[in-house]
């Protein structure tokens, strides 16, 4: 598929679909809302107006203090985690890797908690700027040793590269649980950012996520006809006039940023990243130039559903992080065990 | 052909020019010293042994290499100086092992070739998709133009990979063992698509071949490297010769002019004790 009319058409349909996500899922909760009074509160708000008089003021401080910030996070997070499996991907010729199964996501979990391990123990430290800092060290610090540890082979090869990946977590999931072990009574706060939750975003933290992550995104859909071509490996891309080692650095860079952020809001969300360019490439094609963009707004989508569902529908809160792997980890089993059958073939 | 492609190729200056140029993988050295120069609209064939540098010499020739010493002009400029967009509305490489990792469509594939021609946001307009079909039609894929391109066969995917550089609109087009995993008929097929086009003025050719016969028939030049240097470099008959080849490769030759093919003819005996022998 090209860019054309129909992806346009799609695109628009695809973000009015996470729009009026968003207006649901804003209703719904322990506080039932309804649709009426949402846009009645969100319109007034945007045209910077008094709410109306005839609207309970805790129906207007549940929907702008607590359900807005979440809505508006689990839209971001979600989307910056798919485009950034999708760009993964067609970096590191992989249709396997994504920011979880490369050891991303718990690297910068890693530096997060280590953060507030060094509060423990009395080093202060601003947390609103050293917990996505310390995320996005650990983040790409955690890359650089997957990539090390993969280096070997000259290809990046799946196989190599998700051993690599699953190593370097298991190092650092033994430190984290050391650092648990350290937090004592503040334990809670570390096991939050290892089983990922939207529960309590602030707008202070969307105040950084929100511009990074649309900034990000839209740098990274820049970028699709490039990265189509670096899928057909270096020296055609590089003979195509695409600098594909500074590229590549660049990229991995921008979606080890956004990744790291996303995890200093929510903690770990896993396979968003793998399932949404997945289903997308079965349904769109694999190019990029039009994945990249369809990945922010399903990915968006998904998240948001997902968390809802765990918010509002399900009798107890389930951590986001926690149903996501449970439904994305057979999911990841089952492409593992297609590309075995059918080669490289995605 | 031969005699064709000498009419238009006097009076120009060459291609390339390589000034001791050398290069090394880490600390092993691949090729060391080498001097020549490629001269413009003819098919120029690289030979050699395994491992003496045919693949290095093509990515320095095509800019995706520096050398560690010498210098590399390319149409009297420092290779360097070019920028690789600039290279790649020039040069086009067909890599050896051509593999896509996602399923892109044939026609996806071939479009790519338009890259460095199109504006960063820019869609290939009619006369660009025009030429994508004609160029896959040259290239005998025109059937398979909606297929996913990692399904088919590893002759039919090399042919992918040539009519994308072809795409490329290049004046010299480098090919690394492009016939390597092709059928005879493919292979005879697409060195005579591209013999026409040099012959045509279209553009020049560099390949790395393996075939002795094949580049006797179809390269109007050969460079012979072996362990690294340029052993011998000149008009394909005068470096098909017994002598030579005993030097590069340790096999004993006959080499004939065949009027069938009228090409040279080389047939190969091993020497009487087995090369693995000692």
């Amino acid at each position: 598929m090209q860019p054309g009319r129909p992806f346009v058409i799609s695109l628009v349909l695809l973000a009015l679909a996470a729009a009026l996500a968003a207006a649901l899922a804003a209703t719904l909760g322990f506080l039932h809302i309804p649709l009426k009074e949402v846009g009645a509160v969100f319109s007034a708000q945007l045209l910077q107006q008094p709410v109306p008089a005839d609207i309970d003021a805790t129906t207007v401080s549940v929907l702008t203090n607590v359900r807005l910030p979440r809505i508006l996070a689990a839209l971001l997070i979600g989307g910056s985690l798919a485009i950034c499996g999708a760009v993964f991907q067609a970096v590191l010729l992989n249709p396997l890797a994504d920011p979880y199964t490369l050891g991303i996501s718990t690297g910068a979990a890693f530096g997060a908690s280590l953060v507030i391990v060094l509060q423990i123990f009395g080093l202060a430290l601003p947390t609103a700027i050293s917990v996505p800092v310390f995320a996005f060290l650990g983040g790409m610090g955690t890359l650089a040793l997957v990539l090390y540890l993969a280096a070997g082979d000259s290809r990046l090869s799946s196989t190599t590269l998700i051993l690599a990946g699953v190593i370097v977590s298991a190092i650092l999931s033994a430190a984290i649980g050391f650092f648990k072990f350290l937090a004592d009574e503040q334990v809670g706060i570390i096991i939050f950012w290892l089983m990922g939750s939207l529960a309590g975003v602030s707008w202070g933290q969307l105040q950084m996520l929100a511009p990074v992550t649309l900034l990000g995104a839209l740098l990274l859909c820049t970028f699709g006809r490039d990265l189509n071509i670096m899928t057909a490996g270096d020296r055609a891309a590089a003979s195509l006039g695409v600098s594909t080692q500074r590229l590549r650095l660049m990229l991995v860079c921008v979606c080890s940023l956004l990744t790291a952020l996303a995890v200093s809001v929510s903690g770990i969300i896993g396979f968003v990243g793998l399932i949404v360019p997945h289903l997308l490439r079965h349904l769109s094609g694999p190019d990029n130039r039009v994945l990249l963009p369809y990945c922010f707004f399903a990915g968006a989508l998904l998240l948001l559903t997902a968390d809802t569902l765990t918010r509002a529908v399900l009798p107890s809160e389930v951590p986001i992080g926690v149903l996501t792997a449970l439904l994305g980890g057979p999911f990841f089993c089952f492409l593992f065990k297609k590309r075995q059958r059918h080669g490289s073939a995605f | 052909m031969a005699v064709h492609s000498e009419q238009m190729g006097h009076n120009h200056a060459p291609l390339w020019r390589l000034e001791e140029v050398s290069f090394a993988y880490r600390d092993k050295p691949v090729l060391e010293g080498i001097n020549c120069r490629i001269r413009p609209h003819r098919c120029i064939g690289i030979l050699g042994p395994n491992g003496s540098g045919k693949s290095t010499l093509l990515d320095l020739l095509a800019g995706l290499l520096r050398p560690q010493n010498g210098q590399i002009l390319f149409q009297e400029k420092p290779l360097e100086k070019f920028r690789r967009r600039d290279l790649a509305r020039t040069l086009a490489l067909v890599p050896q092992n051509f593999r896509i990792s996602f399923d892109f469509s044939v026609r996806e594939v071939v479009e790519m070739g338009l890259h460095p021609h199109l504006k960063r946001f820019a869609l290939p307009n009619a006369a660009d998709q025009a030429q994508v079909d004609a160029v896959m039609a040259q290239a005998g894929i025109l059937s398979l133009a909606e297929r996913p391109v990692t399904r088919l066969s590893g002759g039919e995917q090399q042919r992918v990979a040539v009519a994308r550089a072809l795409v490329q609109r290049p004046q010299v087009l480098l090919l690394d063992e492009a016939t390597a995993s092709l059928d005879i008929r493919h292979s005879l097929a697409l060195l005579q698509l591209l013999r026409r086009q040099v012959d045509a003025g279209v553009f020049s050719v560099v390949a790395v071949l393996h075939d002795l016969n094949l580049a006797a028939r179809f390269c109007d030049e050969l460079i012979l490297l072996h362990n690294g240097t340029c052993h011998a470099q000149g008009p394909s008959a005068e470096i098909l010769q017994p002598r030579i080849l005993k030097e590069v490769y340790g096999v004993e030759s006959d080499i004939q002019y065949n009027l069938f093919t009228q090409s040279q003819q080389v047939s190969l005996r091993l020497p009487a004790v087995s090369s693995y022998d000692h």
